[in-house]
């Protein structure tokens, strides 16, 4: 895998695919959440349709994933960007099935545990994001 | 002055060459433009395939794009001020690679995209702005759309040609209303 330019350069570009399908869904369902877009559509009906989305672009990424990784285990072990960027995919993989997703599912999706919710996510997938960028940087 | 020339004066004023220098605004430069390009394609993916039917089927299709759209542009102007920085920076380097000059090209391509939909397709959405799966030529319109994101990522001339007819074909047959939505009864009416 680290021998070969194109197939690395192809995974990547899967892995990058999977991320913008990833970092669309969540931003439209967050900004709902937090009344910025469509705020007259039903949260949770947005959230619902968009889910299947969300979890296929996350198998995506981390499909694709795992080979870019394991070209360069050893590079990546020392790299602190890169444990960082899986610290913080658990914790959004976490807050999303743990938190996010049932206050998006519950039927009075108003008050501030909406709102709460939509900014740790959209913090937490956007801190994933920098992180990962920092891996070729380091 | 050739294009080479202009390529190496724009290489050599103080602001590129700061930015190819500098260790630190550099990659902040680069992380920008990729997030600025997730933040495009993710929002306007979202838009295709409610054009395609498959996502927020309940949610007005004009509601979607007038809300949605707007984050596409946002997205769209980020990349390319952070775009135009790091090609400045690079411009000799950039001068002589292939790849950049495809890009190029399909960049101009997919910006027609929006121009030719919003004066075509869109332009009847008012007839078919509830229906869960909206008319043939917006489909088609969507999978235009979809398919620039591979295409920019690798280029495939086969596809790119298909794309062009298919958009060729949608310009060409102008802004009426779709037949499938006439077979319902429906006459345009001027949008809102």
């Amino acid at each position: 895998m680290r021998n070969s330019t194109s197939a690395f350069a192809l995974i990547e570009i899967v892995h990058l695919l999977g991320l913008a399908m990833l970092g669309g869904v969540v931003l439209i369902v967050d900004l709902r959440l937090l009344g910025v877009i469509l705020p007259t559509r039903p949260a949770d009906r947005i959230a619902r349709d968009l889910a299947p989305f969300l979890k296929g672009s996350l198998v995506v990424m981390v499909l694709s994933g795992i080979p870019l990784v394991s070209g360069e285990v050893m590079k990546c072990c020392y790299n602190g960007a890169f444990r960082l960027k899986m610290l913080l995919f658990v914790l959004a993989l976490a807050f999303y099935f743990g938190v996010h997703r049932r206050v998006t599912r519950s039927a009075f999706v108003s008050g501030w545990a909406p709102r709460a919710a939509a900014g740790v996510s959209l913090a937490l997938w956007l801190s994933v994001g920098m992180a990962g960028r920092a891996i070729g940087f380091l | 002055m050739s294009l080479l020339e202009v390529c190496q004066w724009i290489n050599d004023t103080g602001p590129a060459t700061a930015l190819r220098e500098s260790e630190i605004a550099f990659p902040i430069v680069e992380s920008i433009h990729v997030l600025a390009i997730a933040l495009m394609a993710g929002t306007v993916s979202i838009v295709d395939l409610r054009l395609l039917g498959i996502v927020l089927k309940k949610e007005p299709v004009s509601q979607v794009a007038e809300e949605v759209l707007p984050l596409t542009w946002a997205g769209f102007a980020l990349m390319a001020i952070s775009g135009a920085m790091l090609s400045a920076a690079e411009a000799v380097k950039l001068y002589t690679n292939p790849a950049y000059r495809i890009k190029l090209v399909l960049l101009f391509l997919a910006g027609l995209n929006p121009l030719i939909f919003h004066s075509t397709v869109y332009k009847s959405v008012s007839a078919w702005n509830e229906w869960p799966r909206p008319p043939a030529r917006a489909r088609v319109a969507a999978i235009c759309s979809l398919t620039y994101g591979v295409q920019s990522s690798s280029p495939d001339a086969p596809l790119l040609i298909t794309t062009e007819i298919c958009r060729c074909f949608l310009f060409f047959t102008g802004s009426t209303t779709p037949r499938s939505a006439r077979r319902c009864g429906i006459r345009p009416r001027p949008s809102r």
